[in-house]
C-alpha cells in the first residue's frame, strides 16, 4: 500500500510524516533535483505501507517545480491514499489545495493539524465536515502525536465516499464535454485532464499537443467560460474553487472572537521594525554564529585530540592513529600501515571533527526556522539580496560562511527555489571560511607587520565585493531564475519543540557523516599517495608526486609570484585551508625564513589565491552532496581557480609595475 | 489602483489579478482574488517586500508583484470618524454573520452613519439605530 | 496584588535592569578599544539616563535605585579585570537595552505597543545571557582539553555581565505572563 502526504508547506507535514514512520524512513532527493523527498514505511495491524512526503505546496499547477513533483507523483505512483495535512487555524486557504486533490483523487484522509492552536482561534464541527466531504476528518496536533493513531487507523480502514465539489453548471458541463473525448482515448483521470484544458495548463497542454481536436476543443470551452463569467480563466477557475473552499470553512467553523494582540503580532512590530528591525537581525546572527562555532571548538577538538594526540613540550603524545599505526606495522607491511592510519584513518578524523559544527548548526537553523525567524530574516533581507538574484533567506548560507564553507552549503537548503540554491552553492566558496582567515591572519603576521588589519580587511572587503559581483552577474547570466515569484508566507511564532529539532539535527548530520563523509575520505587518501609515492620520499617533500606536481606548474606560478613551495603548500590546502601554514612551515623550516623567500607583493598574491581557489575538499563533497551534479562541482571548482587566477595574476603584474612590495 | 500604492494599514478589496505564468497562478492561489480583501500590515525596514493580511494569514510579496494586483480602497467600520456617512461594500463573514447584520439594515450597498465611534459603536441605519461590538465592526467595509 | 501594580513594579525594576544592560554593553565595547578608569563615570552617568527621564518627579524609590545602580557601577569598575571587551557583544546588549528602554512608558500604561519592545528585549537579553552561559561552559572545557598533557594554570574566570543579567532578567517577565490585561492604543 501506498499513502502520500500532501498538504500546505508549513503544516506540519514531516512532523506526521516522523510520528507515522517513526525511525523507518529514507532521505533523498527527487530524481535530478535539490528537492529532498522523504520516504518512510509504516505498518499497520501487520500490513506494511509506504509512505512518502511530497513537498509543501499552495495548488498543483504546472508553474512551479514543488507542484509539478506532488501532482506528477499522483498521477504517477497513483498512491492508495492521500493525506492532506491542513492548518486547521487557517483552514480557509489550507481547503483550497483539498478541492485540487479531490480532483485527483477519491481517497483523501484529511489530517486537521495544529487543532491546538486552531481551537483559539474556531470551533470546528470536526463530524460535519467529515460528512460534507464524504472523506475521514481526523483532527491531529502532531508536535503530541495526537490523533496519530486515529490517522493510521483511518488510513486502512476508513470510509471514502468522497463528495467532489462542483464547478458551477455552466462550467461542469463544459467539463463534461472534454472528459468524454478523453475517457475515448482511454486515459486515466480524465476530468483533472479535462479541467487543466479548461485552465490552459502547459504541461496539460503539451501532453496533447497530438490530439488536435480535444485542444480545440478545450479552447473553444475556455473563450466560451471567459465569456459567460467575465474574466480571465485562471482567475475564473482558482474563484470557483476558492468559493467552495470559503462556503465549506463557514460551514463548518465559527469563529471564536478573541480581542487583543497576538503575541506574533508583538513580536512582528518590533522585530520588523524600521529602526529595530537590522540590528535585531546582526545580533542574531551574532548570537547564532558564536553560539555554533564556539560551543563546537571543545568537541571538535577533543575528537581531534583522540584521533590525532598531540605535540607538547617533552615530545608527542600518541592518539587513536599512532597507535593503531604502530599495532599495524607489527603485522603489515609499512606503506600498507602508513596508507590505514595516515591515509584513510586521518581522513576519517577530518570528517568526525566537522560533525559537532554540522549538529550544531543545523540545531541553530531548525530553531530559526521552526520558531518563525527565517521568515522574518527573508522579509528583512530581501532588499539586499535580490540584487545577487537570491531571496532574502540567501544571507544566512552566505554570512555562515565566514565560520565554515560545509555547514554552510548544507545551509542553502533553507532556500526553497532550485535555481537560487545552485547560485548560493555557486557563490558560497568564495566567502572565505575560518580556516582561511586563520591564514591569512598568520601570512600578513610575517609580511605585513605594520599594517596588518588593512591587509586582512582589504581581503575581507575585496570578498564580498567579489560575492556581490559575481551572484549579480550569475543571476542574470547562467542562473537566470525562470521569474518564479517570491511570494512568501509569514507562519506565526512558535515554541519550536524538542523532537522536532533533535529529529532535524541527526536527519542532517547522518546524511552528511554517511554520504558527503565517504568522500572526504577517499580524497584524503588521495592526497596521501599523492604526497608519501614514490615510495621512500620524505612525506609532502618536493620529491614526492605532490612535489613534483607543484615544481612542473611552478614555471606558471611565476606570473602570479607563487613560489614552488607555496604550490605545494595550496595543493595541500586543497585538503583543509588551515594546513596551508604547516606545510609552509615543513618546507621552510621556520618563520623567519618564510619571511625571505617571498616579497609583500608576492605574500599579497598569494593570499589572493588562497581567497579564492578551489574550496576544500569537505565543502567539494558537500556541494555534490546537496547538488547531485559533477558538472556543478567541475564547476565550482574552475570558478574558484580561474578568479584566483585573475586576482593573483592581476595584482601580482600591477604590483611589479608599479615597483610596489618588492 | 494598484496594491502597491496602499499604506501600511489601509485596506484594499481586489478588483483584479493581472499577469500571467507563474506569478498569476501564484497570487491566485493564495486566494488573492476579485473581492478578497486584503490588508497592508507593515513594509520591510528597507522598503520593499510588504506584508499583507489575506484570509486570516500574512503574505509577504515584492512591490514588483504587488503591482499585478489591482484593489479599490475600503476601510473597516472602526476607522471610521463619527458623524460620517458611509457605505457598505463588504462584509466578512459566515451566512449567519451576513443575515445578523441583516436584520440591522447593513448589506452591501447600503448607507449607514456612524453615531459614536467607541465602545461599543453606535450607527444609524434605514431601520434604526443599532449598537454593535467592535469585533463586528472590524468585519464590515465601507468607503 | 493588582496586575497592574505588578506591571508597575516590574517596569521600574525593568528600568534598572536596562540601565544596567546599557552600562554593560557600553563598557564592552570600550574595554574592547580602551581600558581606562575615568571613562568609567561618564559611562555610569549615561547608563543612568533611562531612569532619570522616564519619569518627571523623582521619588525616594527612584533615588534609591539610582544609587544602587551607580554603587553597583562602582563594584564592576573595580572588577574591571573581570569583564572582557567584545564589541559585537557589547553592541547585542544595548541593543537589548534599547528595546526594553523603548518599551518602558508604554508598558506602564498598559498598553501592547509599549509591551511589544519590552519584551522582544527581555527575550533577546535572556537568549543572550543563555548562550554566553553555554559559550563560557564550552570555553571551560575547551581550555582543559587543550591543556592536557602540559602543566597549565587554571582558567581564568571572566565574570561576563551576561551571567548576572541572566539572573536578574527573569523578575522582569510578569508583564509578558499578564499579556491579556493590556490594551491597544486608541486609533490602532
Ligand atoms: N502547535 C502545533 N505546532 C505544530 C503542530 N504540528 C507541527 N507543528 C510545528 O509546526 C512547524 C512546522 O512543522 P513541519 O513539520 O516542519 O512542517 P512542514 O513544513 O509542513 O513539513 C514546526 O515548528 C512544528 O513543531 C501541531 O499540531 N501543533
Amino acid at each position: 500500500m501506498l499513502v502520500a502526504i500532501a498538504g500546505n508547506p508549513n503544516t506540519g507535514k514531516s512532523t506526521i510524516f516522523n510520528e507515522l514512520t517513526g525511525a523507518h524512513q529514507h532521505i533523498g532527493n527527487w530524481p535530478g533535483v535539490t528537492v529532498e523527498k522523504k520516504e518512510g514505511e509504516m505498518s499497520f495491524e501487520g500490513e506494511r505501507i509506504r509512505v512518502v512526503d511530497l513537498p509543501g505546496t499552495y495548488s498543483l499547477t504546472a508553474y512551479s517545480l514543488e507542484e509539478r513533483i506532488a501532482r506528477n507523483f499522483i498521477i504517477e505512483e497513483k498512491p492508495d491514499v492521500i493525506i492532506d495535512v491542513i492548518d486547521s487555524s487557517n483552514l480557509e486557504r489550507n481547503l483550497y489545495l483539498l478541492t485540487e486533490l479531490m480532483e485527483l483523487s477519491d481517497r483523501i484522509v484529511v489530517a486537521l493539524n495544529m487543532f491546538d492552536e486552531a481551537k483559539r482561534k474556531y470551533k470546528i464541527d470536526v463530524n460535519k465536515m467529515s460528512q460534507l466531504l464524504g472523506i475521514p476528518v481526523i483532527p491531529t496536533v502532531a508536535t503530541r502525536g495526537f490523533g496519530i493513531s486515529d490517522l493510521q487507523k483511518v488510513i486502512v480502514k476508513g470510509e471514502f465516499k468522497i463528495k467532489k465539489f462542483e464547478y458551477p453548471s455552466d462550467v461542469e458541463e463544459r467539463i463534461k464535454k472534454i472528459e468524454n473525448e478523453i475517457e475515448e482515448m482511454g486515459l486515466k483521470n480524465a476530468r483533472w485532464h479535462a479541467i487543466k484544458l479548461i485552465e490552459n495548463d502547459v504541461d496539460v497542454i503539451s501532453k496533447f499537443r497530438n490530439e488536435k481536436k480535444i485542444l480545440h476543443l478545450a479552447e473553444h470551452m475556455r473563450h466560451e467560460i471567459e465569456d459567460i463569467y467575465g474574466g480571465d480563466i485562471e482567475t475564473l477557475m482558482t474563484s470557483f474553487r476558492y468559493s467552495f473552499a470559503h462556503g465549506l470553512f463557514h460551514e463548518v467553523a465559527e469563529r471564536i472572537n478573541v480581542g487583543g494582540v497576538t503575541i506574533t503580532d508583538m513580536i512582528d512590530y518590533v522585530v520588523a521594525h524600521k529602526i529595530f528591525g537590522i540590528p535585531i537581525f546582526l545580533a542574531v546572527m551574532y548570537l547564532a554564529f558564536n553560539f555554533v562555532f564556539l560551543v563546537a571548538a571543545p568537541f571538535q577538538d577533543i575528537i581531534d585530540f583522540a584521533f590525532n594526540g598531540k605535540d607538547v613540550a617533552g615530545g608527542h603524545i600518541n592518539g587513536l592513529i599512532d597507535i593503531s599505526y604502530m599495532w599495524m606495522s607489527s603485522f603489515l607491511p609499512q606503506w600498507a600501515s602508513s596508507l590505514i592510519n595516515y591515509g584513510i584513518l586521518r581522513g576519517l578524523a577530518a570528517v568526525l571533527t566537522f560533525t559537532p559544527i554540522i549538529m550544531l548548526l543545523f540545531l541553530v537553523l531548525s530553531i530559526l526556522e521552526d520558531s518563525g525567524y527565517l521568515a522574518r530574516v527573508a522579509f528583512l533581507m530581501d532588499r539586499i539580496t535580490r540584487k545577487m538574484g537570491l531571496e532574502g533567506r540567501g544571507i544566512i548560507p552566505l554570512m555562515l560562511g565566514f565560520g565554515c564553507n560545509v555547514p554552510a552549503v548544507m545551509a542553502t537548503r533553507a532556500l526553497k527555489n532550485e535555481k537560487e540554491r545552485k547560485l548560493s552553492m555557486a557563490l558560497n566558496p568564495l566567502v572565505p571560511c575560518g580556516a582561511r582567515i586563520q591564514v591569512f591572519a598568520f601570512i600578513t603576521s610575517i609580511f605585513f607587520t605594520n599594517n596588518q588589519a588593512l591587509v586582512l580587511w582589504s581581503l575581507l572587503i575585496l570578498s564580498m565585493i567579489v560575492v556581490f559581483v559575481m551572484g549579480f552577474i550569475y543571476s542574470r547570466t547562467i542562473f537566470k531564475g525562470e521569474g518564479e515569484p517570491f511570494v512568501m508566507e509569514l507562519p506565526p511564532y512558535r515554541v519550536p519543540t524538542l523532537k522536532g529539532i533533535t529529529v532535524h539535527m541527526w536527519e542532517k548530520s547522518e546524511g552528511f557523516l554517511r554520504k558527503a563523509g565517504t568522500i572526504i575520505v577517499g580524497a584524503a587518501t588521495i592526497i596521501w599517495f599523492l604526497a608519501a609515492l614514490p615510495w621512500g620520499v620524505k612525506y609532502g617533500s618536493p620529491q614526492s608526486y605532490i612535489g613534483q606536481i607543484a615544481f612542473l606548474i611552478a614555471p606558471a606560478g611565476k606570473y602570479l609570484g607563487l613560489t614552488p613551495q607555496a604550490i605545494i603548500a595550496l595543493i595541500f590546502g586543497f585538503f583543509a585551508k588551515e594546513v596551508v601554514i604547516d606545510v609552509l612551515f615543513v618546507l621552510y623550516g621556520t618563520k623567519g625564513a618564510i619571511a625571505i623567500a617571498m616579497t609583500p607583493l608576492q605574500a599579497y598574491s598569494f593570499l589572493l589565491f588562497i581567497l579564492f581557489y578551489t574550496p576544500c575538499v569537505a565543502t567539494l563533497a558537500t556541494i555534490y552532496e546537496e547538488a547531485k551534479s559533477l558538472k556543478f562541482v567541475t564547476f565550482v571548482v574552475l570558478e574558484g581557480l580561474l578568479l584566483a587566477i585573475v586576482f593573483s595574476f592581476a595584482a601580482y603584474t600591477i604590483g611589479l609595475a608599479l615597483g610596489v612590495g618588492t | 489602483m494598484k496594491l502597491s500604492d496602499l499604506k501600511a494599514g489601509e485596506t484594499g478589496v481586489v478588483k483584479n489579478v493581472l499577469g500571467s505564468g507563474a506569478i498569476h497562478t501564484r497570487l491566485l492561489s493564495m486566494g488573492i482574488l476579485p473581492g478578497a480583501v486584503i490588508r497592508v500590515v507593515r513594509t520591510s525596514p528597507l522598503g520593499d517586500p510588504v506584508i499583507y493580511e489575506i484570509r486570516g494569514f500574512f503574505i509577504s510579496l515584492r512591490k514588483k508583484e504587488a503591482e499585478y494586483v489591482e484593489v479599490d480602497k475600503i476601510v473597516p467600520l472602526h476607522l471610521v470618524p463619527p458623524g460620517s456617512d458611509v457605505h457598505v461594500v463588504l462584509v466578512d463573514g459566515g451566512v449567519g454573520f451576513i443575515r445578523n447584520l441583516n436584520s440591522m439594515g447593513i448589506s452591501i450597498g447600503k448607507k449607514i452613519k456612524v453615531v459614536e465611534r467607541c465602545c461599543p459603536m453606535r450607527i444609524r441605519t434605514d431601520l434604526g439605530e443599532f449598537t454593535i461590538g467592535m469585533g463586528m465592526a472590524y468585519r464590515i467595509y465601507v468607503r | 496584588m493588582k496586575v497592574e501594580d505588578g506591571v508597575k513594579l516590574s517596569v521600574i525594576y525593568a528600568s534598572f535592569l536596562s540601565a544596567l544592560t546599557l552600562y554593560f554593553g557600553i563598557y564592552e565595547i570600550l574595554k574592547y578599544f580602551i581600558s581606562s578608569i575615568p571613562y568609567l563615570f561618564l559611562i555610569t552617568l549615561t547608563a543612568l539616563y533611562p531612569l532619570l527621564s522616564l519619569r518627571k518627579k523623582l521619588n525616594s524609590l527612584d533615588i534609591f535605585l539610582i544609587i544602587l545602580a551607580f554603587l553597583g557601577a562602582l563594584g564592576i569598575a573595580i572588577s574591571d579585570t573581570y569583564i572582557p571587551g567584545d564589541v559585537m557583544g557589547g553592541f547585542v546588549l544595548i541593543l537589548s537595552s534599547s528595546l526594553i528602554f523603548a518599551g518602558l512608558k508604554d508598558t506602564y500604561s498598559m498598553l501592547y505597543s509599549g509591551l511589544s519592545f519590552y519584551i522582544v528585549g527581555l527575550f533577546l537579553l535572556l537568549g543572550d545571557a543563555v548562550i554566553e552561559v553555554t559559550i563560557i561552559l564550552a570555553e571551560v572545557t575547551d581550555y582543559y582539553i587543550n591543556c592536557i598533557g602540559e602543566s597549565c594554570a587554571g582558567y581564568v574566570f571572566l565574570l561576563r555581565p551576561e551571567i548576572i543579567l541572566l539572573i536578574l532578567t527573569p523578575f522582569a517577565l510578569y508583564p509578558f505572563f499578564k499579556r491579556t490585561h493590556f490594551r491597544r492604543r486608541e486609533n490602532d
